[in-house]
């Protein structure tokens, strides 16, 4: 598809739906999963990810799931991504689980040739990376204290 | 349907499941498929569009289509405990992300507390309402008219004096002289049963003034007059003796008199003398006694009786006054006998105080907290449910 020149300019959409095919059928070595968190979005903005940790770092064995939203404006812009799951990495908040653009270059240098798996991919190369392959991890049980905070906020913004 | 499962060596191999199979029964699949070494159940862990799915759910509920593929992952069995909870996170990820879709990255994350609460509604007070101190008066009013109706019934003159006098020292058994027992009917206005209560409890110090300034009585006894006395001269003096006069009202003599005033002024001293007070308190209850009165006043002190003739209207206008002035001396006794009567406790005063305040008067108050056995809350009731009878 890259033959064809840099003059082709794909729509949002389907580049979205492009990518979502490309999720259900799993093309890669499957360390990274990705897919729609609604079936039903039309603008099929919200966005589910994992990455099953690389082995021989401190990572192996855990199960990362990720939260990437994509803007109308995508793929001009990056989309954001969030860590679900609590972990010490340099390029993550460690109070939001936010990928800090700045601090990731992917994100920072945005192409639109890049995909949400591009993104997944890097992230677990980060993870083998030196400064972070070694890094202490929080306890995995902190999982749930997060994920109650998101829900107390939702079952309040309800009310 | 057929589904395709990746292992994270990069091999895949394919199995047959229904889309009504639970996770359970899909991992049971697989660990039957590979071998019970390899996939073990209980260490699988399944993703599928980068979910983890729970061993709960159905395949059909994860959206796994046919032809789609699945990542399976073996977990340690020291952190199968924290993967779980993983696991058990994805619904409520699934639930919290639905109402914030459109604004997944911009949702707060610390947790805003709906603090909130419903202040309660106090009770109303209840309204506070006065309560006239009618019924305290009327009531006090009663005895008052009984006492002095009896009072003038049972007064004695003349020859039945030196009976009652004998009576009395026959029932003291010698234990009081007869100055004592003429001073007591004297102070008691020759009501024999008050006479000895007096001489019991010790005559009061403003009956006790009058015969202090009178002569020593002679030893012997004086007759009463029979007859009709003559027109005397008006300096002349009566005719001294402890029972020369028994029923002369105003022993003190009057005061200003020989400085007479024309008009009401002349009578106004009347309206502050305690033994005119009684004398129209005694007309008041029993008008029929007025005359009597008047005809014994005019034979003991004949000045007296000319002023009252000479301005007769404004002594009869005296006589028909309300009593107010023994009204206010009767509430004051009761007020004064009140403290020697009952002692309160701090906590009773307080009490007293706060039924009070909801309007009540005071003399209604004491009435209806004793009667209640100092009970606050039954005064409270009692007073509010009977406020139409203070009232009256």
């Amino acid at each position: 598809m890259g033959s064809e020149g840099s003059s082709v300019v794909v729509p949002r959409n389907f580049r979205l739906l492009e990518e979502l095919e490309r999720g259900e059928k799993g093309i890669g070595d499957g360390t990274v999963s990705y897919g729609m968190d609604d079936a039903d979005d039309i603008y099929m903005q919200s966005w589910t990810g994992t990455i099953i940790g690389p082995p021989s770092t401190v990572h192996e064995g855990r199960i990362y799931q990720l939260k990437l939203f994509c803007s109308r404006d995508y793929p001009d812009n990056p989309p954001s991504v969030r860590f679900q799951t609590r972990i010490n990495m340099t390029c993550v908040n460690q109070e939001t689980g936010v990928v800090e653009p700045h601090l990731f270059p992917m994100l920072a240098n945005w192409k639109r040739e890049r995909t949400m798996e591009d993104i997944l991919i890097q992230l677990k190369r980060e993870m083998m990376s030196p400064q972070n392959r070694k890094l202490t991890q929080p306890p995995e049980g902190n999982e749930e204290s997060r994920v109650d905070q998101k829900g107390l906020v939702v079952r309040c913004c309800i009310v | 349907m057929k589904v395709f499962v990746k292992t994270l060596k990069g091999t895949h191999f394919e199995i047959e499941v229904n889309p009504s199979d639970t996770l359970s029964e899909v991992k049971k699949n697989i660990e039957t498929v590979q071998g019970a070494d390899v996939y073990p159940a209980a260490q699988q862990m399944l993703i599928h569009q980068g979910k983890v799915l729970k061993d709960g759910t159905t395949l059909e509920e994860n959206k796994v289509a046919e032809n789609s593929f699945i990542v399976i992952m073996l977990s340690k069995t020291k952190s199968s405990s924290g993967e779980g909870s993983t696991t058990s996170t994805a619904p409520s990820v699934k639930a919290s992300a639905t109402p914030t879709s459109t604004s997944v990255s911009a949702a707060p994350q610390a947790p805003a507390s709906t603090g909130a609460t419903p202040t309660p509604v106090t009770a109303p007070a209840a309204p506070a309402s006065a309560a006239a101190p009618a019924p305290i008066s009327s009531g006090s009013a009663v005895p008052e008219s009984d006492i002095y109706g009896q009072a003038a019934s049972n007064l004695v003159a003349g020859s039945n004096l030196e009976g009652t006098i004998q009576q009395i020292l026959d029932m003291g058994g010698g234990s009081w002289d007869r100055d004592t027992v003429v001073r007591a009917l004297r102070a008691a206005y020759n009501n024999p049963e008050r006479a000895v209560e007096y001489l019991y409890s010790g005559i009061p110090e403003q009956a006790e003034a009058p015969p202090v300034t009178r002569e020593p009585a002679s030893a012997q006894p004086a007759n009463p007059p029979a007859a009709a006395p003559q027109a005397a001269q008006p300096a002349s003096v009566p005719s001294s003796g402890p029972n020369a006069n028994p029923l002369d009202l105003f022993p003190q003599g009057l005061p200003n008199v020989g400085s007479g005033a024309a008009g009401a002024g002349s009578l106004d001293f009347l309206r502050n003398s305690q033994q005119f007070q009684a004398l129209r308190a005694m007309v008041q209850a029993n008008p029929q006694i007025l005359q009597p009165m008047l005809q014994e006043l005019g034979k003991q002190n004949p000045h007296l009786m000319r002023l009252i003739q000479e301005h007769q209207v404004d002594f009869l206008r005296l006589i028909n006054e309300p009593v107010e002035g023994g009204e206010g001396n009767i509430l004051g006794q009761l007020a004064s006998a009140m403290p020697q009567a009952v002692t309160v406790t701090p906590e009773e005063r307080q009490a007293i105080e706060r039924l009070e305040a909801m309007g009540f008067d005071r003399a209604t108050v004491l009435e209806v907290y004793f009667a209640c056995n100092k009970n606050e809350e039954l005064a409270a009731n009692y007073l509010l449910d009977h406020m139409h009878e203070f009232d009256e």
